[in-house]
């Protein structure tokens, strides 16, 4: 693979309010490629459509304006290609951890019927459970295999929804805000744990944060979103006011060295003077 | 900046910050165990007991008031509806049950089943939505007793009619609140499981339709209730068979203490269809907070 693996020229997005009877505009004229196995961190002032930018290149919504290729093919509906994590979590209530990591190698495998006859695929089933089982180990819950979400923290449930992620393996990986509503500690353990992801699946990821030093932390290619762009007018969307390619400094260690701090500087600098 | 004045400062003590209060008199509380039983049983007995009271006055004023029934009067109408008939052997109170229950059974079944089937697909198709909507809404407007007449016209006074009856008004709202609730699932939990690469059809029928279970389940169970009355209120009108029927009869002789039997037993099955669906929904949906 020799293109990019996320491409958007020109790429604009606005909705019509039919109550206020007008359109809203989201994102603006945004040209941007991420390499494949690049991680591309998005920040911007919250609000400024960088989950609708991540939401467009999902398939999830559309793009009004502006071409979004991924992996060299016009971005269509949503599919394994593009694994997603949201914020809050949205994995499915019904099943178990284990079964949350297993239902998407389950659609894979088995026919509708099979699905709501379990009883038709024993022996398969028995080594969905095991490759399912390899992945919850990989995020480190295989010891709460059987509990339901409801009954996981926070933490635990966005390692569900990682694992569930990673298991479809897929080429772009897109993360909304993942950490964001978790404590200090454990986000750092998790952010620890996309890096390593990154590491072994070699693949491309696509994180939305709002905080500088995550961004920074975790990215090799930052771009900031400003809903106020110099040139901007009232009717104008978001669009990318500043990029950055980075050099890795990819360990927990890397927090406190001086190259460290004078990014997210430079960075606070674009993200304060164009928000 | 001054402190505020401190009113106590002076000789009395200040008064106390929590207050202590009767466990039944906290807003939300938990109440003692020893009311668990005692308070649900509580409203019956006062009924009961005015009851009581009202019939032996009423007995004491005219020996041969039939208005309020005396506990024998009970025992004497539940023996006649367990004895066999004279003539064709049956058993009346079995007889109106099976009678009763087949309509029931099939006219709530099948709107049960047309509900989960239909709503899904609408809730699930925005073009369906879009297209039935409207029309859902139209036929909730619609008090079904007053298709009554026209059932009976189309569909004689036989089970059809009231099977039909008891399809229309259980389909509808539920129908309706599926709909309803399948739109409401969260738009994020639907985008996560389309990268996990469902067909529409599991979509639909493995993702939403667990997801919207415990909701559906209580909403049957809601509704069954609602196809008691108009299985009732259609046997009441125009019958010759079914618990309805057979209140109708009593009525026209005058004897209460069967209708109260009959009602009483009508409450009962109700009850057992409502813990039962319950049971269902809380071993199938452990997941949920079914309450």
């Amino acid at each position: 693979m020799t293109g990019p693996a996320v491409s958007l020229a020109e790429v604009g997005m606005q909705f019509y309010n039919p109550k206020l009877k007008r359109h809203h505009r989201v994102l603006d004229d945004i040209n941007l490629s991420v390499m494949p196995r690049e991680v591309l961190c998005v920040v911007g002032p919250s609000g400024c459509g960088k989950s609708t930018l991540l939401a467009g290149i999902g398939g999830f919504r559309k793009f009004t304006e502006g071409l979004c290729m991924v992996d060299g093919e016009p971005s269509g509906e949503p599919n394994r290609d593009r694994g997603v994590v949201f914020q809050d979590y949205p994995i499915m209530e019904f099943l178990t951890a284990l079964e949350n990591v297993e239902i998407g190698l389950c659609f894979e495998k088995f026919t509708l019927i099979e699905h709501l006859l379990p009883s038709l695929r024993k022996q398969r089933s028995r080594e969905v459970r095991k490759i399912a089982m390899e992945y919850l180990s990989f995020v480190g819950l295989e010891t709460h295999a059987d509990k339901y979400p409801r009954e996981l923290s926070g933490g635990q449930k966005q390692r569900v929804a990682i694992a569930q992620a990673i298991a479809m393996k897929p080429k772009v990986l897109l993360m909304d805000e993942p950490f964001s509503g978790l404590d200090p500690d454990t986000r750092e353990k998790l952010q620890l744990m996309v890096l390593r992801i990154h590491r072994e699946l070699n693949n491309t990821i696509f994180f939305v944060t709002h905080d500088l030093e995550e961004a920074v932390f975790l990215g090799n290619h930052i771009i900031v979103l400003s809903q106020f762009s110099p040139k901007r007018t009232a009717e104008m969307g978001a669009t990318i006011v500043y990029q950055q390619e980075l050099v890795e400094y990819k360990d927990s260690l890397a927090k406190d060295t001086p190259e460290f701090h004078q990014l997210i500087k430079t960075l606070r600098f674009h993200f304060h003077n164009h928000a | 900046m001054t402190p505020p004045s401190q009113p106590h400062s002076g000789g009395e003590p200040p008064a106390a910050r929590t207050r202590k209060t009767f466990a039944l008199w906290r807003v939300r509380g938990q109440i003692p165990l020893w009311t668990r039983w005692i308070l649900p049983l509580l409203p019956l007995g006062l009924l009961l007991f005015f009851y009581m009271q009202a019939a032996e006055a009423r007995r004491l004023d005219n020996p041969m008031d039939k208005l309020l029934p005396l506990p024998a009067d009970f025992v004497a109408a539940a023996k006649a509806s367990v004895l066999p008939n004279e003539f064709t052997g049956e058993i009346p109170i079995v007889a109106d049950l099976k009678s009763s229950l087949a309509i029931y059974a099939v006219g709530f079944g099948s709107a049960v089943l047309f509900s989960l089937v239909f709503g899904l697909h609408v809730g699930a198709w925005p073009w369906a939505g879009n297209m039935f909507d409207p029309f859902l809404r139209f036929l909730s407007y619609l008090p079904p007793l007053a298709l009554l007449p026209l059932v009976l016209l189309f569909l004689g006074i036989g089970a059809t009619a009231k099977t039909f009856l008891i399809f229309i008004a259980v389909a509808v709202p539920l129908t309706r609140s599926l709909v309803l609730r399948v739109e409401g699932v969260n738009e994020r939990q639907i985008w996560n499981a389309q990268t996990l690469g469902p067909t529409p059809a599991e979509m639909i029928w493995v993702v939403i339709r667990r997801i919207t279970e415990p909701g559906f389940l209580d909403d049957v169970r809601l509704l069954i209730g609602t196809a008691w009355v108009y299985l009732i209120a259609a046997e009441l009108i125009a019958s010759n068979a079914g618990l309805g029927y057979r209140i109708n009869v009593a009525s026209r002789n005058l004897n209460v203490a069967q209708i109260f039997l009959y009602i009483a037993v009508i409450c009962l099955l109700a009850f057992l269809m409502d813990r039962s669906i319950y049971y269902i929904n809380r071993s199938r949906n452990r997941w949920a907070d079914t309450k």
